[in-house]
């Protein structure tokens, strides 16, 4: 199982933990996008190696989460809810967990750095999510660039994320 | 009780991550409940009354300041553990919390041994979170939500 793969199961087995029925396509980019901002403003790495985010209408979005969530839906992890409201066209699609967590392989200091922020995440709104993309380096920067028109399409650069002066090391020499 | 940064609970039973040994302690936590909940422990560090085998990494609280001490002790950052919750006291826990001073202090000497001392704290993003959250209790970092 990829660790992209192993990240959708462990944020839907903490919503389900946290009470949360299910987690919209919609929150589950916009929290993989932050996890892998902050990774990389505290832990000075990324979170997932090789994971591509591109700009969408509505801020961050990557086509590999969908298609590995694709993939769960085959192996029958995650089970989907579809409701919709009258005021709104679409139909929600709500993804959940129906199966127990597999063993995963995060190590004991990345399921603490995900049980930590993922304890502020799950209970945000999606308004409050997208307006907290929305302030990170990666989607500030694209948003200058567009002065207006929303550059559908293009990739988000992660190396505009600052690491926090804190997390580098000035202790090298010390014993 | 929900711990946060900066709390200090009494624990009848402080297990040591390294040894497996037990002893009561009073306990520094180093990182909010949250983070730990699933394995119902908390990130420490350990207090002590006796002298730190090393000074550096180590803060000196006074009993004058906290009075659930009866004597000055030492929170000593270079022995980390995740404790459970099981070995708590029984009496309403924390028995104290850090001052704003004290909190600044530690946090300088704590951000140090995350770097230095080889413990399970020194993984890149147990030692983000710890920073995270530490910089979040002194208002160093802006709030977005």
């Amino acid at each position: 199982m990829s660790r992209l793969e192993q990240f959708i199961l462990f944020v839907l087995d903490r919503a389900r933990k946290m009470g949360i029925k299910n987690l919209s396509l919609f929150q589950l980019f916009k929290i993989s996008y932050i996890i892998q901002v902050l990774s990389l403003k505290y832990a000075g790495k990324n979170f997932f190696p090789a994971l591509v985010f591109i700009r969408h209408q509505h801020g961050p979005i990557s086509t590999d989460i969908y298609h590995e969530i694709d993939e769960l839906i085959q192996k029958k992890y995650i089970g989907k809810d579809i409701s919709k409201k009258e005021d709104y066209k679409y139909a929600r699609h709500g993804h959940k967990l129906i199966k127990g967590l597999p063993r995963l392989s995060f190590n004991q200091g990345e399921v603490v750095f995900l049980d930590n922020f993922l304890s502020e995440l799950l209970p945000l709104s999606q308004k409050k999510l997208k307006e907290y993309a929305y302030a990170t380096e990666p989607m500030e920067e694209i948003i200058k660039k567009e002065k207006g028109e929303v550059k559908t399409g293009v990739v988000l650069n992660f190396s505009s994320v600052v690491v926090d002066p804190d997390v580098v090391n000035s202790y090298a020499d010390e014993t | 009780m929900n711990f946060s940064v900066g709390d200090i609970p009494f624990f009848r039973e402080y297990q040591f991550t390294d040894t497996g040994k037990t002893a009561p302690h009073f306990g520094l936590v180093l990182l909010p409940e949250n983070a730990t909940r699933y394995t119902s422990s908390v990130l420490c560090c350990v207090i002590t009354s006796q002298q730190p085998n090393r000074k550096k990494w180590s803060l000196l609280l006074k009993c004058s300041c906290y009075s659930c001490f009866t004597n000055d002790s030492h929170a000593c950052f270079d022995r980390k553990d995740l404790v459970s919750k099981n070995g708590l006291g029984n009496d309403p826990q924390p028995k104290a919390k850090l001052n704003k001073d004290d909190l600044k202090r530690a946090y300088k000497v704590l951000r140090g041994s995350l770097f230095v001392i080889k413990d399970l704290a020194n993984d890149p993003h147990m030692r983000g979170v710890i920073i995270y959250e530490w910089k979040k209790a002194l208002g160093l970092l802006k709030t977005r939500t």
